[in-house]
């Protein structure tokens, strides 16, 4: 029971990160049509940005919260970067020669890391009020897992909120259903794609900072990061961020559940996960209708 | 706000140069190909004819990715599974001192078996879900390589030697290139009578719109899965190649960063022409083992030489040359002043 319960919460806390990148990835594919290979790069700049700013000194909540937007912050110029000089020019070219530009993007953010970053691995130590373990019960917690799954809650309503309640949500949802309609009707698509693919990196860029205390920073961890944000939105639908939610809560407690309980098959969780909703409901779990087909 | 681009059409127009000469060829252009290119590359020094190998390989293989991706007009993310597959095959059988034909020809076997379980499982699955399952399926065989202890994940399996064939050790670069030529070459002249037949017509009718063709009885799902086999065998092929070459198994040539990449040498080089995954691969193995060589942020150069090929060359590389006829027609009636 206890063993279950510290499971239960590790693997919501290894969720998290994957629900923000994911959530970003699957927002950009919604709205632009481009399956962002090169979201797992912006993610392991964010973790780098944040390392190096931090320096590896430990500070307090609200200097940890406003380095973790500073570090969104950069990759969201990065983002737009990127959507200007590269995703803009390529609207109606097609999905593949979007995924081509995607990975090249990927291939030279990676050289890029290696470049700025160099190869050294970047520990990054926990805000001082998480150092320690809370006891629910009598099962030790990390405190700072709480602390990411309740930024998690925060960031998943603020989304909501943006998408579902603000007037720019209202364009986002309308370019995402028909750009051209939106288009006549007002909507200046161009810069709502822009501030989607910058929310979408911020998003990548926060997932970045906030997982990098649980983890080592190190190169390659934006290949095996990236595997898993795919199934997550494989898994929740392409272009569902509610999908993506439930998805990256179901990846993590799968695994965490199989690293307590059956540590040989971690490793495969989540591809036996996949497979199974992908034979079930090829077109993902939260999206209505046929298989989404692409050309 | 900017001025949207518009879009620049997506193949090389037809009547570009290179496919002007394999018209000219007739059903003859892969052997013709072939030999020129054998014997240019005999007169190489040895260094040069190891690399020409590895490259004549990757060309392989990217054909062979270029059958889903070109002739299916899908994607795949789990290429390099089929081409493990070879790889590990041959590097498992390396104490049975096989004849290396006979291991190249069950490499190919062993690609298209794992091919035709890939096939099963992703029978009811179409366009992004398949996609992630040719990804899923490749990583999963990945981590097969640390799970299995025989397989010796990230320490690989080294030692592999080619063998002999008909008395010549294959050792010696000058000897596995010729070989290579040969496996490459019947391979492509396969691939070739293949796409020229009525089952290529009927591959190319069902991408170019499956509902039409599916109307007029070409059983779709039936071609994609035989494409997709028929593309693990020569993988599968490719692999056996490569670790003959190599004399090492590595794990890395099963992640999927190295699917992209084979994926990405076949769009460079352009799914519009039969040869372009070829052209696609020699560039990125020259990028990636000579002009960058002993850097470890070659990616940075790398990836934006190609993004910049993406945004310049939607056709890919091959269309280059009916890109440059065009412009020297455009600057011609210029200055003629012709419309």
């Amino acid at each position: 029971m206890n063993q279950l319960l510290s499971a239960v919460i590790n693997g919501v806390a290894t969720g998290v990160p994957l629900f923000l990148v994911a959530s970003g990835f699957t927002l950009i594919y919604g709205v632009m049509g481009v399956l962002n290979f090169a979201h797992g790069a912006f993610f392991m700049f964010g973790a780098y940005c944040f390392a190096v700013m931090l320096g590896g000194q430990a500070l307090s909540l609200p200097m940890f919260l406003l380095y973790a937007l500073g570090a969104a912050a950069v990759i969201a110029v990065l983002g737009v970067l990127s959507e200007r000089l590269v995703f803009a020019r390529l609207y109606n070219s097609g999905h593949m020669i979007n995924l081509l530009a995607a990975y090249a993007l990927m291939l030279m953010l990676i050289g890029l890391s290696i470049l700025v970053f160099g190869t050294t691995t970047y520990h990054v130590p926990r805000p001082s009020p998480f150092k320690g373990a809370v006891h629910i019960g009598t099962v030790p917690v990390p405190s700072y897992n709480l602390f990411v799954i309740a930024a998690g809650l925060i960031v998943a309503a603020g989304l909501w909120f943006l998408l579902n309640k603000s007037s720019l949500g209202m364009k986002i949802r309308a370019v995402a259903h028909d750009r051209t309609t939106a288009r006549a009707l007002g909507v200046r698509a161009p810069l709502v794609g822009m501030g989607v693919f910058a929310l979408g990196c911020a998003l990548a860029g926060l997932a970045g900072a906030l997982d990098s205390p649980m983890i080592s920073v190190a190169q390659g961890m934006d290949a095996t990061f990236a595997i898993q944000f795919f199934v997550v939105v494989i898994i929740g639908g392409l272009g569902s961020t509610w999908g993506a939610l439930a998805a990256s809560l179901l990846v993590g407690l799968m695994e965490s559940l199989l690293v307590y309980y059956a540590p040989a098959w971690s490793q495969y969780g989540m591809y036996i996960l996949v497979v199974i909703v992908l034979l079930m409901r090829p077109q993902g779990l939260f999206v209505r209708g046929p298989a989404i087909t692409h050309s | 706000m900017s001025v949207q681009t518009p879009a620049a059409p997506p193949t090389a127009p037809p009547a570009d140069l290179a496919s002007r000469a394999t018209r000219a060829l007739g059903r003859f252009d892969v052997p013709v190909v072939m030999v020129v290119v054998g014997l240019a590359v005999a007169f190489f020094p040895t260094n040069l004819q190891f690399l020409a190998t590895t490259m004549l390989i990757y060309g392989l293989l990217a054909m062979s990715a270029n059958m889903i991706v070109g002739w299916l007009g899908t994607m795949t993310f789990g290429h390099a599974a089929f081409f493990g597959a070879g790889i590990y095959f041959v590097a498992l059988m390396k104490d049975f001192h096989l004849n290396p034909l006979l291991l190249v020809v069950l490499a190919g076997v062993v690609g298209a078996l794992f091919a035709a379980f890939f096939c099963v499982v992703t029978l009811r699955l179409s366009g992004i879900a398949f996609v992630m399952m040719t990804m899923v399926f490749g990583q999963v065989l990945y981590l097969l390589l640390f799970t299995i202890k025989k397989l010796h994940g990230d320490d690989g399996i080294p030692g592999v030697l080619p063998g002999k064939l008909l008395g010549f050790n294959l050792l010696m670069p000058k000897y596995f290139w010729w070989y290579a030529v040969l496996v490459v070459g019947v391979c492509l002249f396969v691939m070739r009578l293949i796409h020229r037949s009525t089952f290529g017509h009927s591959v190319l009718a069902s991408r170019d719109d499956p509902i039409r063709a599916a109307a007029l009885g070409v059983p779709t799902l039936s071609i994609r899965t035989r494409v997709v086999i028929l593309a693990g065998f020569f993988a599968g092929v490719a692999g056996a190649l490569f670790v003959q070459q190599q004399g090492i198994a590595s794990s890395d040539t099963l992640y999927w960063l190295n699917s992209g990449n084979i994926v990405l040498m076949c769009l460079v080089g352009g799914r519009g022409h039969f040869f372009g995954p070829v052209v696609g691969a020699v560039v990125f193995v020259w990028l990636n083992t000579q002009l960058f060589q002993g850097i470890n942020y070659a990616n940075l150069f790398i990836g934006g030489i190609f993004l910049v090929i993406v945004l310049a060359l939607p056709g890919g590389l091959s269309g280059l040359p009916g890109k440059a006829v065009d412009l020297f027609r455009r600057l011609r009636s210029l200055r003629g002043g012709r419309p």
